[in-house]
């Protein structure tokens, strides 16, 4: 890119502000549009009980600086005749906008793709709705969960022969949506240097959380043969420490069972490809082993005979592994202090600043885009409009 | 669903692990022409053709291209068979684990989310933790490599790139453990719920008359909304305070919703969230997703290859 990225993040909660946090940690001038009254919720994500932080409640909440570090903060009423206005000259000078309100907000408001790409052909503007802005599921209000559910992903976790029970602790649906709106943003960038056109994205977060089940769909089409592979979770001595290996073929069965020292009794991969019954047997061999191990002795032990295994990770032991500090970040937020974030999966060109203070920028980022003025900028307070 | 805003980018694909072929397939289906080498540790895997039909569509035979490829794109297990990839004047180079080496195609997504955090909190308490399934992480994985492909493009960069599945999986993780640390509930099992329900109202999976579905809220008017359209008035009166529900009384609440959900068929509970946006899903099984593309009003997003009904790309472009 010959100049910096230019990015309106209108994006709240996680999939929109995740895009633009990575966008910002890639080099891009990302600035973050809210207003007073109605600000992104996830300022209050995590500290909703902190009532004795009083108004610096909304400037505490790690979550939100997680996702948005290294952004600018404005504050912009959009009800307001003269906010759209504004937001519309912001829009000529920008490069991207991206957003994940429910579809047809922008519509509504007078500023769906139509009215963008008059303000501006080059604007590659990307919407990351629940349902997408078109067919069954476009009036549809959603976390994580329902597009999830909908999606079909949250029926793939459970124990054998027992009704789903979901993974709703680690939430798989935003991050789906974030890192397709990632590619489809830079494809697009790609493309609009490309051709000088712009791009409008509309991306559902039902279709994108099934957009990684292709897998599981071919798998529900193609079941006669079993499992392609199976992974196997036993316990170590230490309370709830595991280990997590796979099988995939009957010389992994094979070196498995010479490992553990099991002989007769070790179900065939045949058997355990097809039946859960099969996989659970090798299953309690396993634990039959491990169990009288520490979880890295266990492994050590397993992928010295050439089986690949894994200790099962808490957050806080995963995020202190070496792989994972290598990229770290420290940052220093004006209210809650200093922070370590990890790497970006995307990449990291700049060193990022906290996340913005509510509307902490609006003087500054509406001279350098618009060449606003402090008389100008004080009337459009005085209108309500940075509100 | 192709789209074109990757045209005239040329990519060579060596690919090990299925993250990266997932990759190459994306940008291929966004126009990138991407020559591929097919999966050689999983040739003669011939229950897995249809997977690999999947991954390798769209894609080129990876003979040598007249002219250099933009980008390649390529991972350690294959880096370190063929150093020669990574002489190119742009790479991407996709590491699933710190083990990789010793791992196998099938294994990586597996033991990423182990290595990553992800897993251990799924599943039930006292019970084994439960894997991200059918490959997910390896998918997920993959957008985000084609995602770093995409971004090194627009910049123009040089050089290689890694992109570490563990990594993007722990940080993914870490965003949400985040949230249940600080709200004093911890990052742990607790099976079909998010642990204390996540900091406010019930959260998770949970029964009704003819299978599961997914309830979730964040404030008090998702809370009477979705009571309400359950017929759960005693619930709400009951405990009017969505933090206290999810602080002290998650079981009681449950207590008081399951008779109420026992009445709602899946059908009942998507036509609520279809029409009128509560915060309620069935929970829908593969055979009910192999029925979407022939539910009227579902936009385009399916596509049929090779006789199998597959996901497209998952967005629409306009211009």
């Amino acid at each position: 890119m010959s100049r910096r990225l230019r990015v309106l993040d209108l994006g709240w909660i996680w999939a929109g502000p995740l895009v633009g946090s990575v966008l910002a940690e890639l080099g891009a001038d990302v600035v973050k549009v809210e207003s007073a009254g109605r600000f992104d919720p996830y300022r209050m994500r995590g500290v909703e009980r902190r009532k004795d932080l009083g108004e610096l409640r909304k400037e505490a909440s790690p979550s939100f600086h997680k996702l948005n570090k290294g952004k600018r903060g404005i504050t912009l009423n959009l009800r307001a005749d003269g906010g759209r206005e504004l937001l519309l000259r912001m829009v000529a000078e920008a490069d991207v906008l991206i957003e994940n309100f429910r579809a047809g907000t922008l519509e509504r408001l007078g500023l769906g793709w139509d009215r963008l790409r008059e303000a501006n052909p080059h604007l590659v503007a990307v919407s990351l709705s629940a349902g997408g802005q078109a067919g069954r599921w476009r009036n549809l209000r959603a976390y994580a969960l329902i597009t999830s559910a909908l999606a079909g992903y949250e029926s793939l976790i459970g124990y054998p022969g027992e009704p789903p029970i979901g993974g709703s602790t680690f939430g798989a649906a935003d991050p789906s949506v974030a890192a397709f709106g990632v590619l489809g943003t830079f494809a697009a960038v790609a493309d609009a240097q490309r051709t000088g056109r712009g791009s409008y994205l509309d991306l559902s977060g039902v279709e994108c959380m099934m957009g990684v089940l292709g897998p599981a769909l071919l798998a529900a089409q193609t079941d006669s043969a079993g499992v392609p592979c199976a992974d196997l979770t036993a316990p170590c001595t230490d309370d709830d420490t595991w280990l997590t290996t796979v099988v995939s073929d009957q010389a992994g069965i094979d070196r498995l069972a010479a490992a553990v020292g099991a002989g007769s009794g070790v179900p065939a991969w045949e058997q355990v490809r097809r039946d859960p019954a099969a996989r659970e047997r090798l299953r309690l061999v396993l634990s039959g082993w491990s169990s009288t191990r520490r979880s890295a002795d266990a492994v050590a032990e397993l992928r010295a005979a050439g089986v690949p295994a894994v200790p099962v990770l808490t957050i806080e032991a995963a995020t202190t592994t070496p792989a994972m500090t290598r990229d770290q970040v420290t940052v220093t937020h004006p209210v809650t202090g200093v922070a370590t974030y990890l790497g970006s999966p995307w990449g990291r060109r700049a060193s990022p600043g906290p996340a913005p203070l509510l509307g902490a920028n609006t003087a500054e980022v509406l001279d350098e885009w618009l060449g606003l003025g402090a008389d100008e900028i004080a009337a459009l307070t005085e209108q309500g409009v940075l509100a | 669903m192709t789209v074109d805003l990757l045209a005239g980018v040329r990519v060579t694909e060596a690919a090990g692990t299925l993250a990266t072929a997932f990759a190459g397939r994306l940008l291929a289906a966004m126009g990138a022409e991407v020559h591929a080498t097919p999966l050689a540790e999983l040739a003669d895997r011939d229950d897995l053709s249809a997977l690999l039909g999947y991954l390798g569509h769209g894609k080129k035979p990876g003979d040598p291209q007249p002219d250099p490829a933009d980008l390649v794109l390529t991972d350690v297990r294959t880096a370190a068979r063929s150093p020669e990839l990574l002489n190119a004047a742009l790479v991407v180079r996709v590491r699933m684990t710190e083990q990789d080496e010793t791992a196998g195609p099938l294994d990586d997504g597996i033991l990423a989310a182990a290595s990553a955090g992800a897993s251990w909190a799924m599943g039930e308490p006292g019970r084994y933790p439960l894997p991200m399934p059918a490959f997910t992480a390896d998918m997920l994985t993959g957008v985000v490599v084609a995602g770093v492909c995409a971004a090194v493009v627009a910049a123009g960069d040089s050089g290689v790139h890694e992109v570490s599945g563990t990594a993007a999986l722990c940080a993914f993780a870490d965003q949400n453990a985040t949230s249940y640390r600080l709200s004093g509930i911890g990052w742990r099992r607790e099976g079909r719920r998010a642990p204390g329900s996540a900091g406010v109202y019930p959260y998770g999976v949970y029964p009704c008359k003819d299978g599961q579905v997914a309830l979730i809220g964040r404030s008090t008017k998702d809370w009477v909304e979705i009571a309400t359209a359950l017929g759960a008035h005693d619930a709400i009166e009951a405990y009017p305070d969505p933090f206290a529900i999810a602080a002290h009384h998650a079981d009681e609440v449950d207590a008081l919703l399951l008779p109420h959900l026992a009445r709602h068929t899946r059908a009942d509970v998507a036509e609520l969230a279809e029409t009128s946006g509560v915060l309620v899903a069935p929970v829908a099984e593969m055979a009910d997703v192999l029925g979407y593309p022939d539910v009227p009003g579902q936009r385009p997003f399916f596509a049929k290859e090779a006789g199998f009904v597959v996901p497209g790309l998952p967005m629409q472009v306009r211009r």
